[in-house]
């Protein structure tokens, strides 16, 4: 294996580990807040189910970064390349994990609306989901990035 | 205080709110009181989920019985965390310290004495006391519990006994607020004690207090000098209303002239005042602390509504006293 083959395949890890640890501890943090809104009222479990969700895809989009970078990889590759493609997949790994705890936070207080008032969940589901702006910001750049890595 | 982080209390902090929604507020507060007799407000109480009435003697054992359902929901949601109501709880195994310290001297039907919503267990506190084992009390309780004790035996000067003992639990709270690490407690902790030595300095300068007294019985805080409230109080009402002024605490100066029970109104909602910020956080113990604050104002406006039904009294004194709700 190359050196270029390493830091491609670091790139890869990165991507997908990272934003895959956001997206676990944001849907655990969504996950506790909406176990207290159906322990009470159970009927709510679809309405919390969407804000469950939605940390969840910063795991999805580091997945398919590291994907990208995986069909990028060739054997011989140069250490140039292979740093290419690890920096680009620095922005969706580190937003992917800031981005997803951030919306695991958002998406619980939205299940205090919930909580409270249930005909507002629309208003809960925007404002968690406007974090996601910034993952998909950071995915379309990451991938940019990996097809321009040459 | 050794605390979970924040995003812990998410499950809890979820749970009080789709239980605030069963609190009363104020348009159900005013229908409370336009009820047309006591049974219609225990009516409507049930019928708002306060609990069947089948096998309810009286509003007491009715209000006790919700009290307890709060503080079960509390002990569930907090579980080794629930020391974070002690700066709301520690008054009611101090009010138990003095009850027990007082039966040792005046010997009395202890049915009903004693509160249960305590930190410590009541049982231990006045089987202690009983005895005379000071030293088996919690270790703050101690000192003030002898020195009570002495002053009760010696000089048997109630008054003083009770005030030692005030003293001791208004430190207590302090350092529990300081403890927190919460910005809401401390704030509560200091409102707690500032309104306290405000109520013994007014109270003071009006039976005549000596200085020796007000020195056993004012706590140190930061919002209020003891020292200043000492002199004013020595000088009489005036200058500690004058002095007050200076102070944040000048609405409190304003409602004592307006009348005794607006100005026992506004030291009680000092503490909902301070809580009135938990209910924009969705993490923290803040809002789950701010939940049992908002349940006991509950409580003890219901209590005023219901005894002043049983007693006949005009609406209007009701309306006086009610507390201030937490929606």
């Amino acid at each position: 294996m190359t050196l270029g083959v390493f830091f491609a395949i670091l790139g890869a890890a990165i991507a997908a580990g990272l934003s895959g640890i956001g997206s676990a501890k944001g849907v655990g943090i969504v996950g506790q807040a909406a176990g207290g809104v159906i322990t009470e009222d159970p009927s709510k479990f679809g309405k919390v189910l969407i804000l469950e969700i939605l940390p969840g895809t910063q795991g999805l989009y580091g997945f398919l970064a590291a994907f990208m970078v995986m069909n990028k990889i060739t054997a011989g590759m140069s250490t140039a390349m292979g740093l290419e493609l690890l920096a680009a997949s620095v922005p969706i790994a580190i937003v992917g994990l800031w981005s997803a705890i951030a919306q695991g936070k958002a998406a619980a207080s939205g299940c205090s609306i919930v909580a409270k008032k249930p005909d507002q969940n629309g208003k809960a589901i925007i404002l968690a989901a406007m974090v996601e702006t910034y993952a998909v910001l950071a995915l379309l750049i990451s991938i940019l990035l990996i097809n321009k890595a040459v | 205080m050794n605390r979970r982080s924040d995003t812990d209390y998410a499950y809890a902090v979820a749970r009080v709110r789709a239980n605030e929604l069963s609190l009363l507020s104020g348009a159900d507060m005013d229908q409370l009181i336009d009820t047309d007799s006591y049974d219609s407000a225990m009516q409507m109480l049930s019928d708002h989920g306060w609990g069947e009435l089948e096998n309810i003697s009286d509003y007491p054992e009715y209000l006790e019985k919700r009290s307890a359902e709060t503080r079960q929901l509390l002990t569930e949601l907090l579980s080794d965390d629930i020391h974070v109501l002690d700066i709301l709880l520690i008054q009611n195994d101090m009010q138990n310290l003095k009850a027990a310290l007082k039966n040792l001297i005046v010997q009395q039907d202890t049915a009903g004495l004693y509160t249960q919503s305590t930190v410590y267990d009541t049982d231990k506190v006045v089987s202690a006391v009983a005895e005379k084992r000071f030293e088996d009390l919690p270790d703050f309780m101690q000192k003030p519990a002898r020195e009570a004790y002495e002053v009760l035996v010696q000089n048997a000067n109630g008054q003083l006994s009770d005030a030692i003992v005030d003293k001791a639990t208004m430190e207590q709270v302090l350092k529990l607020g300081k403890e927190s690490g919460s910005a809401m407690l401390q704030d509560i902790a200091e409102r707690k004690v500032a309104t306290a030595d405000i109520k013994i300095a007014l109270r003071g300068a009006r039976t005549g207090k000596s200085a020796d007294f007000l020195d056993r019985s004012l706590a140190e805080c930061d919002t209020v000098s003891v020292s200043r409230l000492k002199q004013t109080a020595l000088d009489g009402e005036e200058a500690v209303l004058d002095y007050l002024e200076e102070t944040s605490y000048r609405e409190g100066a304003e409602k004592y002239k307006e009348s005794t029970s607006a100005f026992e109104k506004w030291a009680d909602d000092q503490i909902m005042d301070c809580v009135g910020v938990a209910k924009f956080s969705s993490f923290g113990v803040e809002p789950i602390v701010a939940y049992y604050v908002a349940r006991s104002a509950e409580l003890s406006s219901v209590r005023i509504v219901l005894s002043a039904k049983k007693n006949n009294q005009p609406k209007d004194v009701m309306r006086e006293r009610v507390r201030e709700l937490y929606v």
